[in-house]
């Protein structure tokens, strides 16, 4: 190709300098906040540390303990999900809406809270042992096993499922009438429909599981794991060296599989058609006896959540009956200040991780240049870094930028690269449903590239940008993982609490703890339905709709 | 008057367009016809700017325009999904463009009204968001839209395809009144060889990555340059027409 068509095909993609400073931008940000603090880690890889780490630890069994606890997890997580995916499709349209919200639960509270639910459930002293007399042993294999399915699935199913309820009637209608089986038409079409979307969700649980380390605090008993090894070197050991080896090894399988699973291929998840809510598979008495177990599956989900919540209730100092000694201690403990941290990081992560997801995603989709290919491949790279990982890469790149530490900044930056991946596929998705026709006119009408996004683009994403705040928002008030490394007195959020009142063996403060943060993500949710139904109401039918 | 000389272009080592040279006169209809995937709506790309060809240059009006931006070229097109933008109504889509290139706000009220009502377009519609129009409206709309720019050259790909029969014929005697009262240079690229031969000046055949003939309709139906043409003359247009005669003559026998 000639210097001059090369040329020509630059312009045509770069019609505007600003467009450009916006890629240089977004390089910029993404190296600061990402390529810089992983590469740390990477370059604190030394021979030495690794030698020590396999010489005295029981190292290679931990690293196939979590690969394999990882493994059952996905797999059982992924059976669940596809199950209960289509039997809530099967329901009415209001008993979805129900299940959907009950499945959303766990995701709103954070990891460490449902294990130390499970141990309040199921332990020696249990709520299980004390109402009906069984006696299960939850510490170890069990206990995570039970733990993480019961934490991950629901991230599963919410997957699944959205791809499930757009699932085309008239091919049923079709095969129907071909005299298919419902066995033969679930085989044909729909397993096929959510093919992509289950290797999505595999991937999505297998990082979860094995980059968790709550869970494995309360419950993990003598069953270890790379995650909470790597949690006990930084916190308890202050060892960033062997850390930094670990994170690597964490880091590795997450990035294979990453590239095996999520091709270019798994997302694309375009779909703007209307959800439908006409049952494929089932008759009256399949659609009851389907409710029935939904209606036990979620009561087996919300136990724990349920039973650790009302725990605050419970008093802590046995000599005063009060029912609200928990969160009267919590008030005495400058409650408030904490609060206000998590609120301040969870705003400032929602409005700073939306505009970059959103952004990211526009120059990736409309831009096709060498630069913005480089932006779509550093993009995926949060997707498949552990928060721990990311946190550690937080501390040993910017430890010597002084004062640093004592603001909101790193944490900020950290938990918005940690939960990245979801907004920006979400972005991605909806500029792809687009097409690029818009795009072609805007040009012929020399519209600029920010006047495109702003009065064309954006007007009609009002919905996802909620959703991605809504995303950002819940996630950065329930995670512990990337900030459990860099938070100091001033900066602490709610959920740090948690961990601390675990260290004090105060379970049922951090229980108070976690229903103050529920309280909080239900009152978020709340307001992002109203919004959303609101958006709904005067976006046109044909307005991009929702695509996660 | 658009040029095209040499002009090649190829996805994945795959040619969809081998040396293709042809000239459109100003004020002229030119109808591009031939099968799906004959690389139709990559020429229109190409004049568009949208396409960057391997080879060949592209002129207007003797101006070399192969390396300039889609925004300089002033070529409109009307695609068949109209593109238009969802969350602005009707007369807020024609006149946002106009505003972005510097018209002020009564002239570009008053040249969106004149567009719009030229291509039908009146009254309470006006007020309509895209998503409450037909399928006809909207098309009706992308062509205001375009018409408003005032550019010389508009390119139409498929744009009445999705519509039914009786909207489509209506339009597209429209479109031909719009082109003959304005005086605009217009490709429209179609499959349907009846509706090329009745409106255009010129017809195009596209076949195997080249041009199989490019003249005036009635001596592409008498003469046509190869098989291929003669061919798709008779498959496409003659076949149609001695249907009809049969179907007529039946009538009459009848009758």
């Amino acid at each position: 190709m000639s210097i001059k068509r090369i040329k020509a095909k630059l312009r045509g993609e770069w019609y505007s300098t600003g467009l450009l400073a916006v890629c240089l931008a977004l390089i910029l940000v993404f190296f600061l906040l990402l390529v810089y603090p992983v590469s740390r880690i990477i370059l604190r890889f030394n021979i030495n540390d690794l030698r020590l780490l396999f010489e005295r630890t029981d190292f290679v069994q931990v690293l196939f303990q979590s690969i394999f606890l990882s493994l059952c997890v996905s797999i059982i997580a992924i059976i669940i999900a596809l199950v209960v995916s289509l039997f809530i499709r099967e329901q009415n349209h209001v008993m979805q809406k129900v299940f959907i919200v009950c499945f959303t639960m766990p995701i709103l509270i954070p990891t460490i809270s449902i294990g130390m639910g499970i141990m309040y459930l199921f332990s020696r002293n249990g709520l299980i042992y004390q109402w009906l007399g069984l006696r299960i042993n939850i510490y170890g294999f069990n206990g995570l096993l039970i733990g993480m399915v019961l934490n991950i699935t629901p991230l599963a199913i919410l997957q699944i499922y959205d791809v499930l309820r757009y699932e085309e009637t008239h091919l049923h209608i079709e095969a129907k009438a071909l005299c298919l089986s419902p066995l033969s038409r679930l085989y044909i079409l729909t397993l096929p429909r959510v093919k992509t979307v289950l290797k999505r969700a595999f991937f999505a649980t297998f990082l979860f599981s094995f980059s968790d380390f709550g869970i494995n605090l309360m419950v993990g008993g003598r069953y270890r794991t790379l995650s909470l090894t790597l949690y006990q070197e930084i916190i308890g050991r202050m060892n960033f060296g062997r850390a930094a080896v670990i994170s690597v090894f964490m880091w590795v399988p997450l990035l294979i599989l990453f590239v095996v699973c999520m091709r270019k291929s798994a997302f694309s998840f375009k779909h703007n058609e209307q959800g439908t809510t006409t049952a494929l598979f089932f008759g009256i008495r399949g659609q009851v006896i389907s409710c029935a177990l939904l209606i036990i599956i979620a009561a087996m989900f919300l136990l724990p959540i349920i039973a650790f919540m009302l725990s605050s209730l419970r008093p802590t100092d046995i000599t005063n009956p009060d029912i609200w000694q928990n969160y009267r201690a919590l008030i005495h403990l400058n409650l408030l200040r904490y609060l206000r941290n998590s609120l301040v990081i969870a705003i400032c992560v929602s409005v700073f991780g939306t505009v970059l997801s959103c952004m990211t995603a526009y120059v990736a989709s409309k831009a096709r240049s060498p630069l913005a290919r480089v932006i779509n491949i550093v993009a995926l790279i949060p997707f498949s870094v552990p928060g721990l990982v990311i946190g550690l890469g937080f501390v040993i790149g910017y430890i010597a930028v002084p004062g640093l530490y004592s603001t909101f900044i790193p944490i900020i930056c950290a938990v918005t690269i940690n939960f990245f991946g979801v907004p920006y596929f979400l972005f991605l998705n909806n500029f792809a449903l687009m097409g690029d026709e818009i795009e072609i006119s805007a040009k012929i009408f020399r519209i600029g590239w920010w006047d495109t996004l702003l009065r064309i683009y954006l007007p009609q994403m009002k919905q996802t940008i909620l959703e991605a705040m809504m995303f950002y928002f819940v996630n950065s008030m329930i995670t512990i993982s990337a900030i459990v490394v860099m938070f100091r007195a001033r900066t602490m959020p709610l959920s740090i609490l948690i961990t601390q009142f675990e260290g004090q063996l105060m379970i049922f403060r951090a229980a108070a703890v976690t229903t103050i943060i529920v309280a909080i993500n239900i009152v978020a949710k709340v307001i992002f339905y109203a919004c959303t139904a609101y958006v709904r109401s005067r976006l046109s039918p044909r307005g991009t709709r929702r695509a996660i | 008057m658009i040029t095209l000389d040499g002009i090649c272009k190829s996805f994945k080592d795959e040619h969809v367009l081998k040396d293709i040279s042809f000239t459109v006169n100003n004020g002229e209809f030119v109808s591009i016809v031939g099968e799906s995937g004959t690389g139709k709506s990559t020429l229109l790309g190409i004049i568009l700017g949208s396409v960057l060809p391997e080879k060949g240059t592209v002129f207007l009006n003797g101006r070399d325009i192969t390396s300039e931006v889609i925004a300089k070229r002033k070529i409109g097109i009307v695609f068949q999904q109209c593109a238009l933008f969802p969350t602005m109504s009707v007369l807020d889509n024609v006149i946002y463009p106009l505003r972005k290139n510097n018209h002020t706000k009564t002239d570009a009220h008053e040249k969106a009204m004149k567009y719009l009502n030229l291509t039908g377009l009146f009254g309470d519609h006006l007020k309509k968001k895209p998503y409450m129009l037909s399928g006809g409206q909207s098309q009706r709309v992308a062509i205001a839209r375009m018409l408003a720019m005032e550019y010389p050259v508009l390119l139409l790909d498929e744009p009445f395809s999705a519509l039914d029969p009786n909207i489509r014929m209506q339009l597209r005697d429209e479109i031909y009144d719009i082109q003959r009262k304005l005086n605009i240079t217009v490709l429209y690229v179609t499959h349907d060889i009846e509706e090329a031969v009745s409106l255009s000046d010129k017809l195009m055949i596209l076949h195997n990555k080249v041009v199989q003939q490019y003249d005036a309709p009635s001596k592409v139906i008498t003469h046509p340059a190869n098989t291929y043409v003669s061919s798709y003359i008779r498959d496409n247009l003659l076949k149609k027409l001695e249907i009809l005669e049969r179907l007529t003559n039946n009538e009459h026998k009848t009758d």
